[in-house]
């Protein structure tokens, strides 16, 4: 209950630097997505139950702050949640660099989702043009800064000694 | 049969709960997407109880980002001070060398105004050494024997007489000023043309000697060389009488001269090679 409270107050907390730090970061293109990151972490350090649900509460805050369709991040964020579940037991992605890829790849595919949803929505003509101009830049961003802001997750006291659920 | 339903479901919970959680997604974007200005009771508390923590973090980091900008803006400009002290002192030396170049150029033209009024041959010389000791009075200058100065000869500067020449050596000599102690020069009050012997006092001041009691001399009257003694061409300026000093008894008056050539500032002198007397026009 404690570590997932903290789970929560990490998540709120990333919510607000993202939409105030992050956001005035110079480079429009490249922010790094830390809700992303913590759904990843969420996926590879708790309960699939208790992950879930906060990744999808994580997911319903960034939608609450975006100015797109309800619920698009609130979709991508649960699925990238349940994608990490489902690969944690089959590939070794505790160490940094393995972070980094997996997270770079997971911030590709919640790109992927997101269009493909905008695209239902609304049909994008060109999908190449926000793959190039936005995903990759943001998800490239967002593996570099992954493992450090997982370190200093590990940080926060409850969480110190997060293992496999 | 319950367990082993609770064993199914252990077995596919994660299935199970992803199908639950991105159905319950897919029907949010479902049931917003023809209400997108509605808003949620939820997401009008989480934006309320978001939103004075977002105004903090603003905050702080605009005002760290105005600290930076201000840090930034000190260095620059502790970085053009910098810069603009060394082109101050640049200028300031420039400046300083420019002003002594001008008072070089006044001092040459008055020295050379000064040896177009005597008449035998001059030598000018630089001074070069200063007498160190308290107690004699002499200089050295950067002319000797192989310019053709002679122990004896008469240094003067425009100002007036400054001394003679004690020693010699090649390149180089020693002149003996007329504030020594070991001094005389044989002078006139120029206005009474009473006659005297200037000597030194071993200050910068010099004593009028030897003139004769009932000679008329006054306050500010000026002294010049009488060219008796073939040293000193006549009529050159020694200075002026400052203070008299005559006693109800005797034959003699004196008088304190206070004199023309400032031996302070001296930086030029001349020194004048003809050893025949010759008169100041």
């Amino acid at each position: 209950m404690k570590k997932n409270l903290s789970l929560f107050g990490l998540i709120f907390l990333s919510l607000v630097i993202q939409t105030t730090i992050v956001t005035n970061l110079p480079h429009q293109q490249a922010k790094p997505d830390l809700l992303l990151i913590l759904t990843v972490y969420l996926g590879l350090y708790s309960t699939p139950l208790a992950g879930a649900i906060l990744a999808f509460l994580s997911g319903y805050m960034m939608d609450i702050f975006s100015g797109s369709i309800f619920g698009v991040q609130t979709f991508s964020k649960t699925a990238i949640f349940f994608l990490t579940i489902l690969i944690r037991d089959r590939f070794y992605i505790r160490s940094p660099l393995f972070q980094a890829g997996t997270i770079f790849l997971f911030s590709i595919i919640e790109g992927f989702i997101i269009i493909a949803i905008l695209g239902m929505v609304s049909p994008i003509e060109n999908l190449l043009s926000p793959f190039f101009l936005f995903i990759i830049p943001r998800s490239l961003i967002t593996g570099l800064v992954g493992p450090f802001f997982i370190a200093l997750i590990k940080c926060v006291p409850p969480l110190s000694h997060s293992g496999n659920p | 049969m319950v367990a082993k339903e609770i064993s199914i479901f252990r077995r596919y919970r994660v299935s199970i709960f992803a199908v639950i959680f991105l159905t319950t997604a897919l029907l949010t974007i479902s049931s917003r997407i023809n209400n997108v200005e509605r808003l949620a009771f939820i997401d009008w508390a989480l934006l309320e109880i978001t939103y004075p923590f977002q105004k903090a973090v603003t905050y702080s980091t605009d005002a760290l980002g105005n600290l930076i900008d201000s840090y930034v803006l000190l260095v620059n400009l502790k970085r053009e001070n910098v810069a603009l002290r060394k082109k101050v002192t640049e200028l300031r030396e420039e400046n300083s060398l420019l002003r002594e170049r001008a008072i070089a150029s006044e001092r040459l033209q008055n020295l050379l105004r000064f040896s177009k009024k005597i008449p035998g041959p001059i030598l000018p010389a630089q001074i070069i050494g200063i007498d160190p000791s308290s107690w004699f009075r002499t200089i050295l200058i950067d002319k000797g024997t192989k310019h053709g100065v002679e122990r004896g000869m008469a240094v003067v500067s425009p100002e007036g007489i400054v001394g003679h020449v004690l020693q010699t050596s090649p390149h180089s000599a020693k002149v003996l000023l007329i504030t020594d102690f070991n001094s005389s020069v044989d002078a006139i009050v120029q206005r009474s043309r009473a006659k005297g012997l200037v000597e030194g006092n071993g200050e910068n001041r010099c004593r009028l000697k030897y003139a004769p009691r009932a000679e008329d001399i006054q306050l500010g009257d000026r002294v010049v060389t009488s060219g008796l003694g073939g040293r000193y061409p006549k009529g050159l300026m020694v200075g002026k009488i400052n203070k008299i000093e005559k006693k109800s008894y005797g034959l003699f008056q004196q008088a304190e001269i206070i004199l023309s050539a400032n031996f302070s500032k001296l930086e030029e002198v001349f020194i004048i090679t003809e050893t025949r007397p010759v008169e100041i026009p």
